[in-house]
């Protein structure tokens, strides 16, 4: 069966037709004594016809036969298109499992009761880097080079022998080198005796799940020591106001040269040493707080979406849609997380007495120098492919007159009470620090939307990238 | 006598800054947060006002904001202790953007602290 053909080979079916047996007795039994009857009627005729009467009871054996024939003969026909029938449900199925196994997202592979490979799906060619004539046939066990997976090589072992189903992930490499992080689930395929026909291996690329966990662990780190360092410093600088300007008073009462004076003149250079301190433990906390890394997107919008599904009022109906090709921004995922939910929080309130659907989405697209021309807010963005968020509701819209001062600290058309202004200018910052540049367009009674323009980023690459707007 | 209103948390912060002020022969009224602040300005309305920007009982930025409701013109001086890095350097960023505003960062000396105030309150053209 392991031969390497175009077509992707059905997986074994679990079951056989069952109405054989039928068809070995209409073939063998009946059909033959239809027509050793029918053969006898003729040698009847010709026997009445040219000898004399006394074969006569052979003839009332044959109609008599042929009489009971012919009801199971009906039957059969029936049963036969029947069968013709369920043949072609059962191909129709085969053929719908074949395709949906070619088709998944996820890899199989399926290895006969050894461990050769009988059978790998498109997506394990793609995902693995590895095509399909490379590896049919070889033994899954030498799949793998041998320095990562000796730890659960044995549990193949297992597998392959006792069909002992199991999950687990395990670093593989990819035909090109890199490694693959992946999920796999193993299970063994039986016939109806429990014999093992088959394995069947389901696995997921987790590598950039992965890749964003370490991230994310490695930026909360960093964000705690930042914000520690950060109240630590607010403190000490308070303390130090007071340390120097008492003692610079002080010593505006001492006689200059005094021993007194010089005691405090020293105190004052401790003091300023201090100080310089601080500042660096400032600056620490400041760089740590406003790191950004290459990050996707989708990720950090997709936690903010979760969490606006379930604080927004029914009558807002969220829709979110992301691109099917995605680059990573170099982004705080924090910040744009905050980014997000300031801009989905005034669109949801822009929509507060007559409800509406908000629509978030997120695209990569390019920018070129058209876009940039005709586009005033756009003048900040170098041209090239960009991530572009945009939040469209359909509340109260914004008047003209009000368009130039949106991003203004403190604007706020809201009621007082009802919001510092804030939001949005915070929003402006955010894009500032991400290079990116953000447009509004807007009909009065028909709705808003907010188009968030950020620059991406080739690879994931470990060094975080320094903001160019702050120090 | 010029008059300074001083909105700082921190006792001592607080008190050096009142003794280098009435030293410098200003009048001074202090208050210890915003809200007492912004009531303190009614009753006896200063002509600058020195206010830390990250305080507990209503945040600086909003007793700014406050206060320029009162007198638009207000000539102000934000002080901060640096505080979680980034919400103050927002802060500042957006104190800087209301009216005659100066900012100085913790801990100040007290030439800086005087020749801010006499900048702000003798504006050059």
């Amino acid at each position: 069966m392991a031969q390497a053909t175009d077509s992707p080979h059905p997986p074994p079916l679990a079951t056989r037709p069952r109405s054989q047996p039928y068809l070995v007795i209409f073939f063998l039994i009946f059909l033959p004594a239809v027509v050793v009857t029918t053969l006898y009627d003729v040698f009847d005729i010709f026997v009445t016809w040219v000898w004399n009467d006394e074969l006569w009871y052979l003839d009332e054996l044959a109609s008599m036969l042929l009489l009971c024939a012919l009801p199971f003969m009906t039957y059969m026909t029936y049963h036969l298109f029947q069968l013709n029938r369920a043949l072609r449900l059962d191909e129709e199925a085969m053929r719908r499992l074949a395709t949906a196994v070619s088709q998944t997202a996820e890899m199989v592979l399926i290895t006969d009761p050894s461990g050769h490979v009988l059978y790998v799906n498109p997506s394990f060619e793609h995902v693995t880097g590895y095509p399909r004539h490379e590896v049919l046939g070889t033994n899954v066990l030498h799949l793998a080079s041998d320095g990562h997976h000796q730890n659960w090589r044995h549990k193949i072992v297992q597998a392959l022998a006792t069909g002992t189903p199991f999950r687990q992930r395990f670093p593989a490499p990819r035909r090109d080198g890199q490694i693959l992080h992946t999920d796999i689930t193993w299970s063994a395929v039986r016939d109806e005796k429990g014999k093992i026909t088959s394995h069947v291996v389901v696995g997921r690329d987790m590598t950039r799940e992965l890749e964003w966990g370490n991230h994310l662990k490695k930026s909360q780190k960093l964000e705690a020591i930042g914000t520690l360092a950060g109240g630590i410093a607010h403190d000490f600088n308070n303390i130090l106001t007071a340390i120097l300007s008492y003692t610079e008073l002080t010593m505006d009462d001492l006689e200059v040269p005094s021993l007194a004076h010089d005691n405090l003149n020293e105190v004052m250079i401790a003091a300023n040493r201090a100080k310089e301190l601080v500042k660096q433990l400032l600056t620490f906390s400041r760089r740590s707080e406003q790191k950004r890394f290459p990050i996707p997107l989708s990720i950090p919008l997709k936690e903010t979406i979760s969490l606006l599904q379930a604080i927004l009022p029914d009558k807002i109906i969220l829709e979110a849609s992301f691109s099917t090709t995605e680059n990573w921004v170099a982004a705080d995922a924090a910040r744009i997380q905050q980014m997000v939910m300031n801009l989905c929080t005034n669109a949801a309130e822009s929509m507060e007495k007559t409800g509406g659907t908000l629509r978030v989405a997120l695209q990569e697209v390019m920018v070129d120098q058209e876009m940039i021309h005709n586009n005033a807010p756009l003048t900040k963005l170098h041209p090239g492919p960009h991530m572009r968020l945009s939040i469209q509701d359909q509340g109260i819209g914004i008047p003209p007159a009000n368009r130039d001062r949106l991003f203004e600290p403190f604007f706020t058309t809201k009621s007082v009470g009802k919001g510092s202004g804030l939001g949005l200018s915070v929003v402006h910052g955010i894009i500032q620090t991400h290079e990116g540049a953000i447009t509004v367009e807007s009909t009065e009674g028909l709705g808003s939307t907010f188009q968030v323009f950020l620059p991406t980023v080739q690879k994931m690459a470990d060094q975080p990238i320094e903001s160019t707007q702050r120090s | 006598m010029t008059r300074i209103l001083i909105i700082e948390d921190e006792r001592q912060v607080r008190e050096v800054l009142k003794q280098i002020l009435e030293k410098a022969g200003y009048e001074v009224d202090t208050a210890e947060d915003g809200r007492t602040g912004v009531e303190q300005f009614r009753r006896c309305p200063a002509e600058l006002v020195i206010t830390d920007i990250l305080m507990p009982n209503k945040n600086g930025l909003e007793t700014i904001e406050e206060l320029i409701g009162l007198n638009p013109e207000l000539p102000m001086i934000a002080i901060s202790g640096g505080g979680p890095g980034e919400k103050a350097q927002f802060a500042l960023d957006v104190a800087k953007m209301c009216g005659a505003m100066r900012v100085l960062a913790k801990p100040f000396s007290r030439k800086e602290i005087l020749e801010t105030i006499t900048e702000i309150l003798n504006p050059k053209g």
